[in-house]
């Protein structure tokens, strides 16, 4: 199974670019070439010879052996330093991503939250559209490069291919969530998801904005089957069971808050360098999907 | 010798009394063994998988599927609890509704409880005729009954045989391959019994998939079948007036929001900034709203 011209979604790339709790080679390097530089001083600020001015100093010899250990150190992760290391996350990821390849099974398995950022996909944009008082269109094209691939929600420009803004809508499950978000910085995943269609589109700029708007009935009423199956399936009369349908729908409605305080954005700003580094974590995450196939080829066939 | 007038109202007054009298008496002296009433009110329910089927009822009701004790379990429960007398009637028939009331009288414990059902007789066409309202009639009668028995009899052991129905309805789903099983059984009848789709029997249960039904949801279907072989709710109402996700096209959607944005625009810049845009259908909204804001 050839992986070596793999597409990775832009949704993933978070998973991919995720940070290893250890110190990745090139900053390794950069340490080692600091410690390197710091010991050379030290030795060449150091009396070298003994008071008889003709045999070494043992402090001497010793800073010299840790100086020539410290450029070894410093030489093995130059060759190294570009090399990617690949957090846990990202493994277990790529192993994901290995399963349904290879299986056809998704690991995407619905759930409501997911159910609603579907169903509500154009009332979002028709709700960024009215606080931006600018008309945006649902983008359908599915974008790619050589590595990477996705279809981003709308744009700014003279075309997808040459936006010059990319927003990214988030819809959120409840008030709740969504005042939540305010709180938090912007997830990594959703970070690079923008760097990503930034990337696709050429656009310098994206956002990911978080908006609130009315859950589809079919959604409310699951949930109110959820409660009435939670609190022991009562009668229809039951006036708890009544006041919870009246919260529950009030809770996932929306027209009665001012519709320009149903957006939280956030700004995503290109650099080039982040194409590099997805560049190197694509290549990175194919290898790996490579060896995760030989190696359980060889383990399923012995 | 003295003659005492009696009414009629008096007799049947007294004649009423003498019979609750009696019954608490017997009641007093014979009194329910909790536990034997348990027992066979759960044997009666769940002899067999139909007999359990009659004890669950599910409706439709504002999108979603109320589901409970049926009036049959109610009246297994009344029979196996014992000592108790119950009475449903239709109090009054009036322009738009008829009303019906049920008595359950737990005569050992002298509780008693009284339920009102009013049920609408009006259809599109104007009232009911005479035979539909004697048949509206009696469906309160079961639904006042219902509420009545549910209310007299310790929840703890309605919940118990209701519980004990249902086990009994869904069969052995202890694992994945028997829900599945079961599951295919259920839709299948259904589909092959009304002639449904799928996504409409997925409908009152709020499921995308088949995958997603799970023992619960497989109750709730059986309830609704039992319900519309009751008379309680219609094929129709119980599976295609559910509301469903409307998908919009891209070009309905993208109509709509110009027509909103075009409703917002409080400026001449505003509109300015959507005239490009505009479909021609939107023209006419879109040239009065520029009329507007001059």
């Amino acid at each position: 199974m050839d992986f070596s011209k793999l597409l990775f979604r832009c949704s993933s790339l978070g998973y991919l670019l995720s940070e290893t709790r250890e110190k990745s080679n090139y900053q390794k390097w950069l340490d080692a070439k600091a410690n390197y530089s710091k010991l050379l001083d030290e030795k060449n600020n150091m009396q070298q010879f003994n008071k008889d001015g003709k045999t070494l100093s043992l402090n001497f010899k010793k800073k010299n052996d840790a100086v020539i250990a410290a450029g070894k150190l410093e030489t093995e992760l130059y060759a190294v330093k570009d090399e990617i290391i690949l957090s846990e996350s990202a493994k277990t990821h790529l192993i994901d991503l290995y399963v349904s390849i290879t299986t056809g099974r998704n690991t995407d398995i619905e759930n409501k939250y997911m159910r609603k950022g579907n169903e509500v996909e154009e009332d979002a944009i028709t709700l960024y559209s009215r606080i931006k008082k600018q008309m945006f269109r649902k983008n359908e094209e599915h974008l790619k490069n050589e590595y990477i691939m996705g279809t981003p929600d709308t744009w700014i420009g003279e075309s997808i291919h040459k936006s010059i803004f990319v927003p990214d809508m988030k819809s959120s499950w409840d008030l709740y969530t969504f005042y939540r978000t305010y709180t938090k910085e912007l997830s990594k995943i959703y970070f690079w998801q923008s760097i990503g269609y930034q990337w696709l589109t050429g656009a310098k700029k994206g956002s990911i904005a978080y908006c609130l708007v009315n859950t589809p009935q079919p959604l409310i009423d699951a949930e109110i089957r959820r409660i009435w199956y939670k609190i022991g399936q009562p009668t229809e009369n039951s006036e708890i069971f009544q006041d919870l349908v009246k919260e529950t729908t009030a809770s996932m409605t929306y027209d009665d808050i001012d519709y320009r305080k149903r957006l939280l954005e956030y700004f995503v700003d290109w650099q080039d360098e982040y194409a590099d580094k997805i560049i190197k974590y694509v290549k990175a995450g194919r290898l790996y999907l490579a060896q995760i196939h030989e190696e359980l080829t060889l383990k399923q066939s012995s | 010798m003295e003659v005492m007038q009696i009414s009629g109202n008096d007799v049947a007054f007294l004649q009423e009394k003498a019979q609750v009298d009696v019954q608490i008496s017997t009641a007093k002296l014979y009194p329910r063994n909790n536990k034997r009433s348990l027992e066979n009110a759960i044997f009666t329910a769940t002899i067999d998988k139909e007999t359990a089927a009659t004890c669950t009822y599910s409706v439709p009701r504002g999108g979603k599927a109320i589901t409970g004790p049926s009036v049959h379990l109610a009246k297994i429960l009344a029979q196996c609890w014992g000592n108790m007398r119950i009475e449903a009637k239709v109090i009054e028939v009036g322009d738009k509704h008829v009303t019906s009331q049920a008595v359950a009288f737990d005569l050992e414990n002298n509780v008693a409880i009284k339920v009102e059902v009013k049920r609408s007789i009006m259809t599109r066409s104007g009232r009911m005729n005479d035979d539909m309202i004697v048949v509206t009639g009696n469906a309160g009668n079961s639904i006042a009954l219902r509420n009545a028995i549910l209310s007299v009899i310790p929840k703890a052991i309605v919940d118990k045989v209701y519980n004990s129905a249902k086990s009994t309805i869904t069969g052995d789903i202890s694992d994945a391959t028997k829900l599945l099983k079961r599951r295919k059984q259920v839709v299948d009848g259904l589909i092959q019994t009304y002639g449904l789709t799928e996504k409409e029997i997925l409908s009152p249960i709020g499921k995308a998939a088949i995958d997603h039904v799970t023992a619960d949801d497989i109750v709730v279907l059986i309830g609704i079948g039992q319900a519309i072989k009751d008379g309680d709710t219609t094929v129709d109402e119980a599976f295609k007036g559910g509301k469903t996700f409307v998908h919009k096209t891209t070009e309905e959607s993208e109509k709509e929001r110009m027509a909103t944005l075009i409703n917002d625009a409080t400026t001449q810049e505003d509109l300015a900034k959507l005239e490009k845009d505009v479909q021609p259908e939107l023209l006419d909204l879109f040239n009065q709203k520029k009329e507007g804001l001059k």
